[in-house]
């Protein structure tokens, strides 16, 4: 929750697991991520569907109205906002832009640092050293001051923002094919492939990537709550996701204005941003654990 | 080990230099500086004057140049709002955002590792488990939730705590505990996964073997191999001292440095924002430069330079 | 019978850092290699670990480039390694790994495995000529379903074997082909070696450190120390009656029941290529040098009985010494 957890530095925080894999049948705590990532997914796939009323239609009759469990009706089940727009509504519309965000950026950033570690390790010499010296930048620099920058520099357009966000964790996805390429190189399997005669072509798309597939997939998994986090930030502290559009952040950073007159408007985003997170988080934690003991 | 140095300072060096180079590039991608700060009908003799002031109309190259030469004079730049010198300005908030970092980190220590440390020991027992899920939901919560479910409830609720603002030492207690609890659960994790995979070494393993007793095997072997991994967390937490409270900051209304880089993006003050993004990492790589020292102490097998290949 | 490869005094530097605050310190893993192989004939190639027997057969199929010498193949110098025309060449050598399900990707069948090389070099393949292929190794065509680690160790070096042999080779290089596998099946798999050469005139270059393998595979042996070919010959000969000091240690190491009690017993430190000794890379180890071993390198001519041997005494041109001293140079490093 410190800032510092928004950016780059867990990068070995998720490191170690435990030395045995369990071959234990899917654990509750994991049952209930997987329902709500499901509930979320369907919640943003079907939002078109689902919202009750527009995110920007005003009912000014009924301004920030308490939610059903607070003294309000159903007609508004999680309250309105100061100007009388459905919170419900805009929280589902924020599920789906933040989860859209999040899952463009990381898998923008699996793509940057997969490539980039491969081109360290088909090259070695000047590009590797190369690659490393942006991987040391970019693992020195609290991610969120590089993003700042940036922001202030730029302006800011969502096609920007999930770029940026793209930047964010993939010097981890470099170091982890850089590692597994070199090492698959030395002696293993890819000497071999390259010994038939393959190109590098055949050799990193057809036997490295989807060697080092799961391992990836679960770097994927612990990276999404961050680049979450990193996006509610942003957008909470106003440089993220801008009005009329809305996101998670965005909402919260709105309700933070009425939090003693209002509180329902940031408590409902913010408990979806704490589930959501930890949703992943378990289930990361629970795949690296099955599939990958080794990932650091 | 002089070679060692000599690698580490180097490479802290070109990070630096790719530092400058970043805020350089973006700087001169993000389009023409004097209609950004001066008002579009601004008439264009105003604008042409504002260009030779700062140098806007040289080749690229020598901007560059100067660039780095003013940089490396300490010369960052005024801010184009109140034409202050940006490092006077941020130099100013540097004591309000370590009266909450400083006290934040001693937080973070002296409860997430002792935490993370206990977790591993006691594998799988009830505590293990309960600090295990503290550390992943604290880190799932971000600080701005956390910061102001705090202040709904001491400030708003019970009224115990102000809300915001720098009047008095009071002020300053949420917003430590905000920082400090996330990156105590950071630590606690951290620690636990090192220690953990310390204890499953062979080496320790043999000293138990060997009979050595439990308690000096861990004390002997284990904490100070697990603190190798650690150093690199904690130094990254002191390194991001200066700009680790940027959303904490602005939750709480804290006049420091983030909350200043906050407005200044919000302004596109570029020369403030460019002067905390060289602060900041020059603190950075100084900190690293000293993990990276530390770990050539307490581990001879890295002073190799094997660490790039990890 | 034609010359198929040809490898003129091969010389292969590597820089190794040494210490924490060593400067890089070369490496000299092969200091003047030469040999030729014809074709559907067998060269073993014995000698202990790290004398550059592996960077040899690295350098014979051009995976890597020599700092100095030269390899001919087929009577054409080598491509660069990694061009096209590198790899176009793949398909006439090949190279069979000690380990094999190293060299697999485990994620794929096996027959999927051993039919890369018809995709990788544009030819056709079926089904049927997987099975095909798979039967000629002794394997079944139902093993093509299979993953490598269904497979076992003796198995797996088979379809190892019959990946190679996918674009019909003219040379393949075993490096250490048996030596992770159970005696009884080692047996099998040289046999099967001797079998394919047999149907298919490839030419084999047999890299090993145990004698008896060579000797059963090999039409020539040479061994190595050092980084240099120190003997060659016939394989009987050199086995029963080696010429060179050091090949006479490796030969009495062999347990053999008539020979009890007389193997000769090497003195002084395993060799290190870093830290080559003066003269006669063998000299501090050998039981008959003398003064002329430490300063003057013997070159690898043939005797009068037609052995190229590299040693001043087994040329006659000293009488044998006593041993020399070991010298402390060579602990330095
Ligand atoms: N890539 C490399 N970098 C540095 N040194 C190397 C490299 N490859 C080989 N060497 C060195 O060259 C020497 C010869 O190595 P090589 O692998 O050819 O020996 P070998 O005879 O095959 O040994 P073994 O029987 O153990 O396989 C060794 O001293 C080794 O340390
Ligand atoms: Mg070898």
């Amino acid at each position: 929750m410190s800032d510092a957890t928004l950016d780059a530095t867990s990068a070995p925080a998720e490191a170690v697991a435990p030395p045995k894999p369990r071959r234990s049948p899917l654990p509750p705590l994991v049952a209930l991520a997987l329902l709500w990532i499901a509930l979320m997914l369907g919640v943003a796939l079907l939002a078109e569907w689902i919202t009750p009323y527009s995110i920007t239609a005003l009912d000014l009759r009924s301004r920030l109205a308490p939610p059903v469990f607070m003294g309000g009706t159903w007609a508004h089940p999680l309250g309105t906002d100061e100007l009388g727009r459905d919170v419900l509504s805009r929280l589902i519309v924020s599920i789906r832009i933040s989860l859209l965000i999040a899952f463009g950026a990381a898998v923008l950033s699996a793509v940057i640092g997969v490539t980039m570690g491969f081109l360290a390790a088909h090259f070695r010499g000047l590009v590797e050293q190369a690659v490393l010296a942006l991987v040391d930048f970019q693992a020195a620099m609290p991610f969120l001051i590089l993003a700042l920058s940036v922001l202030a520099f730029f302006g800011n357009s969502l096609v920007l923002f999930v770029c940026l966000l793209g930047l964010h964790g993939w010097e981890r996805y470099a170091r982890i094919a850089r590692g597994l390429a070199v090492s698959a190189g030395a002696q293993g399997y890819a000497a071999a492939v390259r010994q038939l005669g393959a190109t590098p072509w055949r050799i990193y798309g057809r036997h490295v990537l989807p060697n080092i597939a799961s391992t990836l997939i679960v770097s994927m998994t612990l990276a999404f709550p961050e680049i979450i986090l990193l996006e509610s930030g942003l957008s909470f502290l106003g440089l993220g996701v801008q009005p009329p559009q809305t996101s998670l952040g965005n909402m919260v950073g709105y309700g933070r204005e009425y939090l003693t007159r209002a509180p329902w408007i940031l408590l409902s985003p913010s408990a979806v941003i704490v589930l959501t997170t930890l949703s992943v988080s378990l289930l990361g934690d629970w795949l690296r654990d099955r599939l990958d003991p080794t990932l650091r | 080990m002089l070679r060692f140095l000599g690698l580490r300072l180097g490479r802290s060096l070109l990070t630096l230099v790719l530092v400058v180079t970043f805020a350089f590039v973006v700087l001169r991608l993000s389009g023409d500086p004097a209609l950004l700060i001066m008002s579009a009908d601004a008439p264009p003799e105003a604008v042409a004057a504002f260009r030779r002031a700062w140098g806007l109309d040289d080749p690229l190259w020598v901007q560059y140049v100067r660039y780095f030469g003013a940089i490396f004079h300490g010369d960052l730049g005024n801010s184009m709002r109140d034409g202050r010198g940006a490092l006077e300005l941020v130099g100013e908030r540097i004591p309000a955002t370590l009266a909450l970092t400083v006290p934040a980190l001693l937080i973070k220590l002296c409860l997430g590792i002792p935490a993370g440390i206990y977790a591993a020991l006691h594998r799988n027992s009830l505590a293990d488990r309960a600090v295990m899920l503290l550390a992943v939901a604290g880190f799932t919560v971000p600080s701005f939730v956390l910061g102001l479910l705090l202040v709904l409830l001491f400030a708003v609720q019970l009224g115990w705590l102000p809300s915001g603002g720098q009047e008095s030492w009071r002020h300053a207690i949420l917003p430590v505990i905000t920082l400090g609890l996330g990156g105590a659960a950071v630590l606690a994790r951290f620690t636990r996964s090192a220690m953990l995979e310390v204890l499953g070494q062979p080496y320790m393993r043999t000293a138990l073997a060997k009979g050595v007793p439990w308690r000096v095997a861990v004390r002997g072997h284990a904490l100070p191999n697990a603190a190798i991994p650690t150093v690199t967390i904690v130094g990254f937490m002191i390194g991001s001292l200066l700009a680790g409270a940027v959303v904490v900051e602005s939750v709480f209304s804290w006049p420091g440095v983030g909350r200043l880089l906050v407005v200044a993006v919000a302004n596109r003050d570029l020369a403030v924002v460019q002067a905390i993004l060289l602060l900041v990492a020059a603190t950075m790589i100084t900190a690293n430069l000293v993990v990276d020292l530390l770990y050539g102490v307490l581990d001879p097998r890295l002073r190799n330079g094997a660490r790039g290949a990890a | 019978m034609s010359t198929l490869l040809k490898a003129e005094g091969l010389v292969r530097r590597y820089a190794m850092r040494r210490g924490w605050f060593g400067r890089p310190v070369e490496v000299r893993a092969l200091d003047g290699v030469s040999l030729s192989l014809e074709h559907g004939r067998t060269l073993g190639l014995v000698g202990e670990s790290g004398c550059g027997k592996s960077t040899t057969g690295r350098l014979v199929l051009g995976l890597e480039t020599p700092d100095e010498g030269r390899v001919t193949f087929e009577d054409q110098p080598l491509p660069a390694p990694g061009t096209a025309e590198w790899r176009r060449l793949r398909a006439r050598m090949q190279m069979v790994y000690q380990d094999p399900l190293g060299a697999m990707d485990r994620r794929l069948t096996i027959g999927a495995q051993v039919a890369e090389p018809w995709a990788i070099h544009d030819r056709s393949s079926s089904p049927e000529r997987v099975a095909a292929l798979l039967r000629s190794v002794g394997l079944r065509p139902d093993h093509a379903a299979r993953y490598p680690h269904e497979l076992s160790g003796g198995q797996r070096q088979r379809a190892v074997l019959a990946r190679a042999l996918a674009t019909d080779p003219a040379l393949l290089v075993c490096d250490e082909p048996i030596s992770a596998l159970d005696v009884s099946i080692q047996a099998q798999v040289m046999n099967l070696l001797s079998e394919i050469q047999a149907e298919r005139g490839v030419a084999l270059l047999f890299i090993s450190h145990d004698l008896r393998a060579v000797r059963q595979m090999s039409h020539r042996v040479a061994v190595m120390y050092l980084g240099r070919i120190v003997e060659e010959g016939e394989p009987d000969a050199v086995l029963h009656d080696p010429a060179h000091p050091y090949s006479q240690a490796l030969v009495s190491a062999i347990p053999h029941p008539q020979r009890r009690g007389q193997r000769i017993v090497l003195q002084g430190d395993p060799p290190s290529p870093a830290a080559r000794p003066a003269g006669c890379a063998f000299h501090p180890r050998c039981p008959v040098a003398s003064a002329r071993c430490a300063v003057d390198t013997p070159a690898l001519r043939p005797r009068a009985d037609g052995r190229l041997v590299a040693c001043h005494v087994a040329h006659g041109e000293i009488p044998a010494g006593h041993g020399l001293p070991a010298p402390t140079l060579a602990k330095a490093a």
